[in-house]
């Protein structure tokens, strides 16, 4: 039976690591093919491939029937195929036009000089942007951008190379709700233009809403591929999960104590204005808000990263000065950034330095480390979230959720009172998620706050004592968890205001 | 769920350990050595070889800071100035009539104050760097020492004060001894501490770094400090070793010092390297000049043989990247 793309007993290993063995893998036009499974399963890994960033080891690709060579990039493309990878490759200094046409710039028609027609570039990209109905201008530095608006900026990208296929690695992760009905309005678009559309996601509600077809990964092999329609995807959650649904938001119930963190008046720059906010402890605060709404400078501001500060930040009833990192982990407020690759590690340190950083004087002694006392501690977190990696492998080779358990290992077991956590779950598969909350619970248990920073509604909604919703660097609505609708997040979140 | 283990872990492998800098380094000393032996036969012995030590140990003091420094990814071409100024100072203090190890004690603090201002002002200019920031310390240094000497030589030390710079203890020069104990505490500090630790994680990426707690002004003030401080020890030495000074002393010790640091294998883009690399780099480059001197070999000649060993030390990381095929 032919399908549109098929790839044939695909292997690959990383030095002694068997990462895919023997997988065939198929998709169609118009369609749009999920790939599940947990962190590390090689789904990353096998659309590398497919995009020509690694070589399998052996195996075959066929499109349209016949076989084809992936040697590089550059061929992937001419075979019509696009990567949005997990973690966005722009560059950051370049404005979007120039990021989108990057080395495949639109020509003038004059024969020499050959220069390049930036009219044209700035025309198409233009449209595009329009087409995907996003209020940017093409020569907006891509820096500038949120999170969410890099990821279109990518797909943009590969829309305008015209790809017969693209292929979406966690294109969720960090993006609100609003983002994603427009990326899911978008993919929808596309599948019209007849484009086979590649999905890798570890959100469910996702992928029961947009997948055709579902491929299965388990440690390197297909364990299942078939239609959406005939898969009991209950089922297959649950068998991934190994755990009854209903408690995918294990939230305790936990005795709040005293107020562990107040907040007064709190500005910065104008990126954040007249914050109030308090956390008791044993309290877990949701924060939520569109890209840009000022989550992520808040939680820089607390952290001490951003300065200086208007207004007054309390800590167990005392007053901070000026806060730095340094000073607020001493004082047990942590955070951790849900960026990984600037902010989170090391990339070319391994687990283990990672892990240590910001614990290294629990792995010394008057300032002298004991390497072996830093092995134990990292593989004792290692084994806790199940990184299943050796504590001296390069974070840079993980995949990119045990990437993301790498930064929490670092603060979750920092004896943080106050813990601040970004995105705590983008990225990181259904079963770790919930030991992640199981996690949390077991923290707040202690007497520790946690701020929840999260796009992911379902996860606010279901993890939060109360909800704080941000709209435009303000908090807009405070919700206690029983009041909370989705509608009501999303209705103050897009700057509704109380009647 | 059924528990797998990964190993991810590089086997251990002769060859990558064997095809490490350092090894390279210590091929190339050999190397160097059997040249010179065969150049002359005056070189190989004991009393000569141990002699010639003295000659280069001085400006090696500033290499062991500046390894922390470039690992930081910064650097710092104001240390020659810092040298002489930190020197000219205490000899005209002494010549004052200031007491001699008083004045060595000002030196010291000198240097250390000088360092001190260099991190304080790239830890509080974030907008400059620490290129722009020494080098205009190097020339305001360097311009405070002709201010209080005015292109004088001073000097008429006290006899003891020689002792640094040609005195022995035993068969051993002093200088020797001091480099021994210096080099081994910055190889502690570097590769044993958290300090150390958060030097390389800093200089691999000091975004997070500062996420992580590191208190990142504060270690780069205390390395800058530490290079300030260094360069005064090399003041010590250097001036004993001349019995005397004027306000261009030491001029271009930066740049050899850089150059130790860099062939020693030490990454300029910051964050690589080890302190024995550049340690060895110091001996390699100190007997290549003595070996070479001997027969007569011109100084030119000698800096085109470095320069080229600079290309090689900077150009072997790239391709044992290359074969690795890193995206
Ligand atoms: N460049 C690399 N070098 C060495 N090992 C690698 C490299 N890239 C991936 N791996 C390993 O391959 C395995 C599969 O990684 P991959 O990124 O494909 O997982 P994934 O299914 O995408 O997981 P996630 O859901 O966490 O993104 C992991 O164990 C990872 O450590
Ligand atoms: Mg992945």
């Amino acid at each position: 039976m032919g399908h549109f793309l098929e790839m044939r007993k695909i292997s690959k290993r990383f030095n002694d690591n068997m990462v895919l063995s023997e997988v065939d893998f198929a998709a169609d036009k118009a369609q749009v093919h999920a790939i599940i499974g947990e962190n590390g399963a090689g789904k990353s890994t096998l659309m590398k491939i497919l995009s020509g960033l690694f070589l399998p080891d052996s195996g075959e690709i066929w499109m349209d029937g016949e076989p084809i060579s992936i040697q590089n990039p550059k061929q992937a493309q001419e075979h019509g195929i696009a990567m949005i990878y997990q973690e966005i490759r722009l560059f950051p200094d370049l404005n979007i036009a120039e990021n989108v046409f990057m080395r495949r710039e639109p020509l003038r028609t004059m024969r020499w000089p050959r220069l390049i027609d930036w009219d044209q570039a700035y025309r198409e990209t233009e449209k595009l942007l329009q087409y995907l109905g996003l209020p940017l201008h093409a020569r907006a530095i891509v820096k500038t951008l949120t999170i969410a608006q890099q990821k279109f900026v990518e797909m943009i990208k590969a829309l305008s190379h015209d790809a017969k296929i693209i292929i979406m690695d966690e294109p969720t992760a960090a993006l609100t709700e609003q983002e994603i009905e427009l990326l899911f309005k978008v993919i929808k678009d596309v599948k019209k233009l007849g484009v086979s559309i590649i999905y890798i996601s570890h959100r469910i509600e996702e992928i029961q809403q947009i997948a055709d077809k579902v491929t299965v990964l388990r440690d390197g092999e297909v364990t299942q591929s078939a239609l959406s329609s005939e898969l009991d995807m209950t089922a297959l959650i649950q068998a991934m999960v190994g755990r009854q649904l209903e408690d995918r938001y294990p939230k305790l119930k936990v005795k709040h104590g005293k107020e562990a963190l107040r907040v007064e008046k709190l500005g910065f720059n104008g990126r954040i204005r007249n914050i109030s906010l308090e956390v008791k402890k044993g309290e877990i605060l949701g924060i939520t808000g569109l890209s840009g709404s000022g989550r992520r400078t808040l939680a820089k501001v607390l952290f001490g990263i951003h300065g200086p500060y208007e207004g007054e930040i309390h800590m167990n009833g005392k007053a901070f000065k000026a806060m730095s990192p340094h000073i607020a982990k001493s004082h047990g407020l942590c955070y951790v950034t849900g960026i990984t690759s600037e902010e989170g590690l090391i990339m070319n340190a391994s687990i283990s330095e990672n892990i240590v950083l910001p614990n290294l004087d629990r792995v010394s002694h008057a300032g002298f480390l004991s390497t072996g006392r830093e092995s134990e501690y990292a593989r004792d977190l290692i084994d806790r979230l199940e990184i299943s990696a050796d504590e001296k492998e390069i974070v840079q080779s993980l995949s990119g959720g045990k990437q993301k358990k790498v930064i929490l290992a670092k603060w979750l077991f920092a004896s943080a009172k106050v813990l601040i956590m970004e995105e705590p779950t983008a990225g990181i598969d259904i079963a770790s998620k919930l030991d992640i909350y199981n996690i949390m619970n077991e923290l707040v248990l202690s007497g520790a706050s946690i701020i929840m920073i999260s796009s992911d509604l379902p996860e606010i909604m279901g993890m939060s004592d109360r909800i704080a919703v941000m709209y435009n660097g303000q908090i807009r609505k405070t919700f206690l968890k029983e009041e909370a609708t989705q509608a009501g997040i999303l209705y103050f979140a897009s700057g509704g205001k109380d009647t | 769920m059924e528990q797998r283990i990964v190993t991810n872990r590089r086997p251990f492998s002769w060859k990558s350990f064997l095809l490490q800098w350092e090894w390279m380094l210590v091929l190339i000393f050999i190397g160097i050595n059997i040249m010179n032996m065969s150049l002359s036969e005056y070189y190989w012995s004991f009393d000569s070889l141990r002699d010639a030590t003295m000659t280069f140990l001085d400006k090696a003091f500033i290499v062991l800071p500046m390894v922390l420094i470039i690992i930081l990814g910064d650097i710092d071409i104001s240390v020659a100035s810092i040298v002489a100024l930190a020197s000219v100072i205490m000899a005209d203090l002494y010549t004052m009539g200031v007491p001699m190890p008083l004045a060595m004690l000002i030196c010291l603090a000198v240097g250390t104050l000088c360092g001190f201002v260099n991190g304080l002002l790239i830890v509080k200019f974030k907008e400059l760097s620490a290129v722009i920031v020494t080098l205009s310390t190097m020339i305001i240094y360097r311009g405070i020492a002709y201010i209080i000497l005015e292109d004088q030589a001073a000097g008429k030390f006290p006899d003891w004060f020689s002792f640094l710079g040609w005195g022995y203890v035993g068969p051993v020069p002093f200088i020797l001894i001091v480099f021994a104990v210096f080099a081994a505490a910055f190889i502690l500090l570097l590769h044993k501490t958290t300090f150390g630790r958060r030097v390389y994680a800093m200089g691999n990426n000091i975004t997070a770094s500062r996420f992580s707690g590191v208190q990142v002004d504060k270690i780069k003030l205390i390395v800058f400090t530490l290079a300030g401080f260094m360069a005064a020890v090399t003041a010590l030495f250097l001036t004993s070793r001349m019995g005397s000074t004027r306000p261009n002393v030491a001029t271009g010790y930066e740049l050899d010092v850089i150059a130790m640091v860099v062939l020693g294998g030490i990454s300029t883009a910051g964050g690589k390297g080890k302190m024995i690399g550049a340690i060895l780099a110091v001996f390699l480059i100190g007997f290549l000049r003595y070996g070479l001197g001997l027969v007569n070999v011109p100084a030119q000649m000698l800096l085109i043989i470095l320069g080229l060993l600079l290309i090689v030390a900077v150009m072997i990381p790239k391709i044992k990247l290359g074969k690795q095929g890193r995206i």
